[in-house]
């Protein structure tokens, strides 16, 4: 498939590294001249180097032939604009990054269908983040967290305690609670692996579980043996993402958070008063130790951390590290940071860019595929999709399909019941199918799916 | 004879403002001691001037301050405190009446005296949060959500106790019409800062830096306080609400640099006038149940601070601040201690005037003592913070 990716930044280069691994033939278009020649040096690529706002331009990149356009520029009037004269063009699918939350709304409220708009896809990257990071809040002792089939099948990742009783098992005794696998384990040494039945768990492993929402912290538990309860959450930095959690938090139904923003601008935290009903909204100080209120950090159970600055942030998260806050979440713009992170234990850091890589390469899979999320490992992902009626594995035994090593099928949801498969399970269409899978072989789904 | 008497009163504010600023005392207190020192050198006259000056900066002075609290601001404030402003009734008006009561004081006396004992002084701690600068601050916020909340009580106080002075009870249907005309000013101010001046945003914007807009803000301020004037309600919660209500405009900041002078000169009168309205005409009665009661009244704000913070979302530390920053009684406990008898009044005076100046003192030193309490407080009771939480 031709793919025309307009905008060369962090999110379109993930983009076009991703979608030329699979093969697929992409172009960029960036106005910038430096970063056109490093993504031409680094990524081995077709870049035009012009405006993306002009037809000329993307007839340039070949939008006339292009599958998919997905604009990913600073601009969000910019974006939405590609998006247009794209479809225009007659590409069949359009996808716009806006990050300002007014303009995605009101997509929705201008009373246009997205066909007559011209955008088939809205990805708000800020949004994302928030919505990820509020997934990890309410499951805190998870490093990894991942929702499948509306809320039903989770995907969690946990490392193995020392008093876990599940090391002493291999993977076909443990006694797991039903409608959960342990589909991943990422050694300590590094190593990755899909196990089979007789592999076993050892201390430190990262466990990769799939399974029924109902039973996953239970499952959880039994390997990690902790849980943490997390009820005063502190937000570091109060922009669209601080702003966009505290609503998701406040407004949640479940469970009663208090959660308080620190932010350091005044006129910010009018308005944030203004928006927010329940967060306390905490004003720090106008200079660069705005965010480093030792007292709020200290009493906090989890520590959010999105100032929109990598370093920031670190001296935060290091900060709440030393003084025992139980959760950690960092924003983190440059992956660069990720070792800082990694070497003073904080396993919890979220990049907007790859979030909203990765919720656009979802639309750029063939067959019927609801949700793909890539591991933080970048060496496995999760695919969510449903069994078409023609295709290889429909009517297939799970063990005749021969789907190869590194690709599992975590469950299946049927006629909204979950399943854990085994070798006798035949495949339905309609299922809908949660696999995991080594990015190595992921490429392989569509031929056994489509 | 007015216009040199206000210079030469002016003159001194300048005076024991600069003195005690180099003498790092909050000026207030000044003020205040300058008014029990010179107050019964003033004419009737003279002093009705000053107080209606003073009653134009304290009004101010709440105006102001709804000016940086929007709606929604109020409204996530409002959720969190009416648990502590229960609290505060039922420890500092129940226990210091009940104590009263216990001492003989009867019935309309007891009553008094828990009211004089009720309320901080909204004019002193907000004046004292703005000198410190920790208005800004989640416990201050917690403090002026306390303040408006005793504001609201208050004038339910008042009536209770015009009603018992003048028929020797108080009918059930007094107290709901007062509390129906809270709600009502309070609903009224809502629906007119949501439906009304949101959609003022733009023309105040346009003339913001015109000079009427300041004749503007003040209209607002003066009608909204005269309102709750003739509702006999609390000017202090009027005001507030015109400045919430103004806020909705999104023009505080500008507002604020306006008005802000105007505040200063004005300001110093209360405060002047607050200490010559307190009388000692009559001599102490039951010393020994003044101090158990200013030793009382002094503890219950602490604990009203503290435990209340902690209900609100504060810190343990912010909590403490918050402890030794209530403390002190002023004008609400001056409007109660007028219903009673010569004795009382000089009773109440010694009461309001002990706790304003501990409580002023406190203010400006409770960082202090919240650091030195934490550090003790974790010694002496490690189970508080055995989850490991706090500094």
């Amino acid at each position: 498939m031709h793919v025309v990716i307009v905008g060369g930044g962090r999110v379109g280069r993930e983009l076009a590294a991703n979608l030329s691994d699979k093969q697929q033939t992409v172009v960029i278009v960036e106005k910038d001249p430096e970063i056109a020649e490093r993504l031409k040096k680094k990524l081995d690529i077709m870049v035009v180097n012009d405006d993306g706002a002009n037809m000329a331009t993307l007839e340039k990149a070949g939008i006339r032939n292009a599958g998919i356009c997905i604009a990913v520029t600073q601009i969000d009037e910019l974006n939405l604009m590609v998006c247009m004269m794209a479809d225009r063009a007659g590409v069949p699918t359009t996808i716009a990054r806006v990050r300002n939350p007014e303009s995605h709304t009101n997509i929705a409220d201008t009373g246009f269908s997205k066909d007559e708009i011209g955008v088939d896809y809205v990805i708000n990257p800020e949004r994302e983040l928030a919505l990820e990071i509020s997934k990890r809040i309410h499951y805190p002792d998870a490093s990894e967290i991942e929702y499948f089939a509306g809320g039903k099948v989770m995907m969690v990742a946990t490392t193995v305690t020392e008093d876990a009783e599940m090391i002493s098992y291999n993977l076909r005794e443990m006694p797991l609670p039903q409608g959960c696998i342990i589909v991943g384990i990422k050694r300590s040494d590094g190593t990755f692996m899909v196990p089979s039945g007789d592999d076993t768990v050892k201390v430190d492993d990262k466990v990769y579980l799939i399974g029924n929402a109902n039973v996953m912290r239970k499952a959880s538990w039994l390997l990690h043996h902790k849980e943490t309860i997390v009820k005063n959450v502190l937000i570091l930095g109060g922009d669209t993402v601080g702003y966009t959690l505290a609503s998701i938090l406040e407004n949640n139904p479940e469970r009663k958070f208090k959660v308080k923003l620190v932010e350091q601008d005044e006129q910010r935290c009018e308005e944030l008063n203004r928006k927010l009903t329940k967060t306390m909204v905490l004003q720090g100080h106008s200079n660069e130790l705005a965010y480093f209120n030792q007292e709020e950090i200290a009493e906090a159970d989890a520590l959010i951390t999105v100032t929109g600055d990598d370093r920031t942030n670190i001296v935060a998260a290091v900060m709440a590290e030393k003084l025992g806050v139980d959760k950690i979440i960092a924003e983190i713009s440059n992956n660069e940071y990720a070792y800082i992170y990694n070497t003073a234990g904080i396993e919890n850091y979220v990049n907007s860019h790859l979030i909203t890589a990765y919720k656009i390469l979802r639309f750029t899979r063939k067959g019927d595929v609801l949700a793909l999320s890539h591991l933080k490992e970048d060496n496995a992902e999760l695919v969510e999709l449903v069994v078409p009626g023609q295709c290889r594995a429909a009517g297939l035994k799970v063990k005749d399909a021969r789907f190869p090593r590194g690709m599992l099928i975590g469950t299946i949801v049927r006629n909204g019941e979950v399943i854990v498969p085994y070798g006798d399970t035949v495949l339905q269409p309609g299922d809908n199918l949660i696999i995991f899978t080594l990015t190595s072989v992921s490429r392989k789904l569509e031929s056994y799916f489509c | 004879m007015e216009y040199l008497f206000i210079g030469v009163i002016l003159f001194l504010f300048f005076i024991v403002n600069y003195f005690f600023q180099k003498l790092r005392i909050p000026p207030l207190l000044a003020y205040i001691l300058l008014g029990i020192g010179l107050g019964f050198l003033i004419s009737r006259d003279m002093y009705v001037l000053l107080e209606n000056i003073g009653d134009i900066g304290i009004m101010l002075l709440f105006f102001l301050l709804g000016l940086h609290y929007p709606l929604n601001h109020l409204l996530n404030i409002s959720r969190r405190i009416w648990q502590v402003g229960t609290m505060d009734v039922l420890l500092n008006f129940g226990v210091t009446f009940l104590l009263a009561y216990w001492f003989g004081f009867g019935f309309f006396g007891s009553f008094i005296i828990g009211g004089v004992a009720y309320a901080s002084s909204s004019s002193i701690t907000i004046k004292m949060l703005e000198d410190t600068e920790r208005d800004k601050t989640p416990e201050g916020e917690f403090k002026v959500g306390l303040l408006i909340f005793e504001d609201i009580v208050a004038p339910v106080m008042v009536s209770f106790l015009v009603g018992f002075s003048l028929e020797g009870e108080i009918s059930g249907q007094a107290l709901a019409l007062i509390s129906v005309r809270v709600v009502l000013l309070i609903a009224v101010s809502v629906l007119i800062g949501l439906y009304g001046f949101r959609k003022l945003e733009l023309f105040v914007s346009r003339y913001l830096s015109k000079d009427f807009m300041l004749l503007f803000a003040l209209a607002v301020a003066f009608i909204v306080a005269g309102i709750a004037i003739y509702l006999d309600l609390s000017k202090l919660l009027g005001a507030f609400l015109a400045g919430v209500v103004l806020s909705e405009t999104r023009a505080s900041g500008a507002l604020d640099q306006y008005i802000e002078p105007l505040k200063n000169a004005t300001l110093p009168f209360f405060f002047f006038g607050f200490g010559a309205s307190i009388s000692f005409e009559a001599g102490i009665m039951t010393p020994g149940l003044l101090l158990v009661l200013i030793l009382w009244g002094l503890l219950a704000k602490v604990v009203v601070g503290f435990w209340g913070g902690r209900i609100y979302g504060l810190t343990w530390k912010g909590s403490l601040r918050a402890a030794f920053s209530l403390g002190q009684r002023g004008e609400f406990s001056v409007v109660i201690a007028a219903f009673g008898d010569p004795a009382l009044r000089a009773f109440s005076g010694i009461y309001i005037l002990v706790t304003a100046m501990i409580g002023v003192l406190n203010f400006h030193r409770a960082p202090e003592y919240a650091e030195n309490t934490y550090v003790k407080l974790r010694k002496v009771f490690p189970g508080l913070f055995a989850n490991g939480k706090g500094l």
